[in-house]
């Protein structure tokens, strides 16, 4: 326990720069597409205003309407996209960078004396904390954000509507429901199992083995769904829920195995 | 401490966040509805189911059925997954039948009809709700069709043993045909009318009582909603056009296997009153009706009929929401129930209303 505890406060350590910019990054990049369709919106009405020598209220139903927060917020959906993908680099960054550099921390972390069960845990903690971390602060900005545009908008322009009303995005990750955020994170467990389970093999096995595995897990992934699919349909023809149950059981359960394999390999197979 | 420094501010950070995103959401009232009889008694009607949908922050769907019981559906991924859906699961048959292209699928609220036409074949499947049984049958049926995407084919009427179709061609919309299915025989009749249809016209069968059809026509090229609809009696041996009922700009249903003809409608500038107009056909005269209701009715867009001459009808009221049922023939309000929500939310909506 406390070993995990240490390795992954290390792997945090190692990573903070890292993490630091792409956090900074994200906040950088949404606060600026706020403030510019914020100011381009109240620009084009200023502007609709002087030229046509019409009143704000004309002018903002020539506009299609005041400014919505979910439009003001349109450029976030993108932004939580591109910070999906990063979350998938971090994954395979955070095993390959051990094995790069002049200090082969690799040799260090192998070396180090216990279950190398902890080495495994601390990795898939931290990234864990990240996505966790990274939801929160979404949520910090978009309540910042709310504020900005009710702050900055004149009352005409502006629609009082809901916070939950914005982007696809927002609306898969902040359903106002607090369990669905351990929900995310099982989604997101499996997706990191994956890739880890890739980079594990890529170093355990030479090339044309490691390819041929990871493969397999691959069809195996999508074969499921597949197949699934066509033995429930000839059971019952009540097939979105059905289908969607067994087939989130059959990827539990794979993952379940990967973890496991994961694991093993970590143990026996990873070698300097 | 110094050493776990990296993972404290983490938990600081998703602590202080999450944090504020978990009492955001705790801070989300939900409705809390309960009923309340106005009047009759809850026992003496049909179950009916009320499905009633919040608005804002965490939309939430809720039913409502007529001993009170209010059941809350999550919204959360996994009550999504596991969500129990009370709808009644058609036959896998049924099922793969209805959904081909060349079927054509129709629906009273109490039965679910599939037609299919095509190589003189005309293939007939039903499937009733309430006793959860499917009937099927293959009649002989002249036509050049090779394929049934040419043809709309809808129920009209249920009596008995007898089906009444209508059958329009998507190539030629004056070829509209009334089809009788006696599902005890093999043989599919057409019933003969008078007139034919006048030309830019489209024309749509309504209620068949003995040997008496009515129907409306209208300009098959209008949009407007309140195009006026003309009604004809066809007799079998003459047709006339029913004066009654063209004066009148509201919709009419058959009841009592086709022998009535009722329209509902508010009166204007009365709240309390619902009023409807009810043709015989076998009279052939026009009558109005009306019933007073205990509570303030807006918005009447929900109704059903399971029993003959019972109106089920569900529709907004100054502080929720109200079921009533209408004992149509003897003019009477057999029951009214209203629902409330003790946490007056705002923008809650009728979802869905069906008599069980």
């Amino acid at each position: 326990m406390k070993r995990w505890l240490l390795l992954t406060n290390e792997e945090l350590k190692r990573s903070t720069k890292l993490l630091v910019l792409l956090i900074s990054g994200l906040i950088v990049a949404e606060i600026a597409s706020l403030l510019y369709q914020i100011y381009d919106y109240q620009s084009t009405i200023e502007k609709t205003m002087r030229i046509e020598q019409i009143s704000e209220m004309d002018a903002i139903a020539r506009a299609g309407g005041a400014l919505t927060f979910a439009q003001a917020t349109d450029f976030y959906d993108s932004v939580i996209v591109l910070a999906m993908g990063m979350i998938i680099l971090f994954a395979f960054w955070i095993w390959y960078r051990d094995w790069m550099g002049e200090t082969k921390y690799i040799y260090r972390l192998l070396l180090l004396p216990g279950s190398r069960r902890a080495i495994f845990g601390s990795k898939m903690t931290a990234l864990l904390l990240v996505v966790t971390s990274l939801i929160g602060i979404q949520w910090g900005l978009l309540l910042l954000s709310r504020n900005l545009y009710l702050w900055l908008l004149p009352d005409a322009q502006q629609v009082t509507a809901s916070i939950n009303e914005y982007s696809f995005y927002m609306n898969l990750f902040y359903t106002m429901y607090p369990s669905d955020i351990l929900f995310i994170l099982l989604m997101s467990f499996i997706v990191i199992s994956f890739v880890f389970m890739t980079v594990l093999l890529e170093r355990s096995f030479r090339k044309g083995k490691a390819f041929l595995l990871v493969g397999l897990h691959g069809i195996a992934l999508i074969g499921g769904y597949i197949i699934l699919g066509l033995a429930l349909s000839a059971i019952s023809n009540d097939l979105s829920q059905l289908h969607m149950q067994f087939y989130l059981g059959y990827i539990v359960l794979l993952t379940l195995y990967v973890s496991y394999k994961n694991l093993r390999l970590v143990q026996t197979r990873l070698s300097v | 401490m110094k050493r776990y420094r990296q993972l404290l501010i983490y938990g600081v950070i998703i602590l202080i966040t999450i944090g504020s995103y978990i009492g955001y959401t705790l801070s989300i009232k939900g409705a809390d509805f309960s009923l309340e009889t106005v009047s009759g008694k809850p026992s003496q009607i049909e179950n009916f189911n009320l499905r009633l949908q919040t608005k804002g922050m965490r939309s939430t769907i809720y039913d409502v059925n007529a001993k009170g019981d209010i059941e809350k559906q999550s919204n959360s991924y996994v009550g999504q997954l596991f969500r129990e859906d009370s709808m009644t699961d058609l036959p896998d048959k049924y099922y793969e039948f209805t959904t081909q292209m060349e079927t054509n699928a129709s629906s009273d609220g109490q039965s679910e009809y599939a037609i299919q036409i095509k190589h003189n074949k005309l293939q007939f499947k039903m499937f009733t709700f309430k006793t959860e049984e499917m009937f099927e049958k293959t009649f002989q049926y002249d036509t050049k069709l090779e394929t049934g995407m040419d043809i709309q084919a809808s129920v009209v009427d249920k009596q008995a043993m007898k089906i009444y179709i209508q059958l329009d061609r998507v190539d030629q919309p004056r070829e509209t045909k009334l089809l009788v299915l006696d599902l005890t025989g093999d043989r599919v009749e057409e019933i003969v009318l008078q007139k034919p249809v006048a030309p830019k016209h489209a024309r749509q069968f309504l209620a068949i009582h003995q040997n008496e059809v009515v129907y409306t026509e209208q300009p098959s090229d209008s949009d407007e909603e309140n195009t006026k609809l003309s009604y004809f009696l066809d007799d079998g041996k003459s047709v006339r056009s029913i004066k009654e009922l063209n004066q009148q700009q509201i919709g009419y249903t058959p009841y009592a296997n086709g022998r009535y003809l009722i329209g509902f409608r508010l009166p204007e500038g009365e709240t309390k009153r619902i009023e409807w107009s009810m043709f015989d056909l076998e009279t052939k005269r026009l009558s109005e009706h009306s019933v007073s209701s205990p509570l303030v009715l807006k918005k009447i867009d929900w109704l059903d009929s399971k029993d003959e001459m019972q109106l089920y009808l569900s529709s907004e009221t100054s502080d929720g929401f109200q079921v009533s049922v209408i004992d149509l023939k003897n003019e009477q309000l057999m029951y009214q129930g209203e629902i409330k929500d003790a946490n007056r939310k705002k923008g809650t909506r009728i979802y869905d209303f069906a008599v069980q």
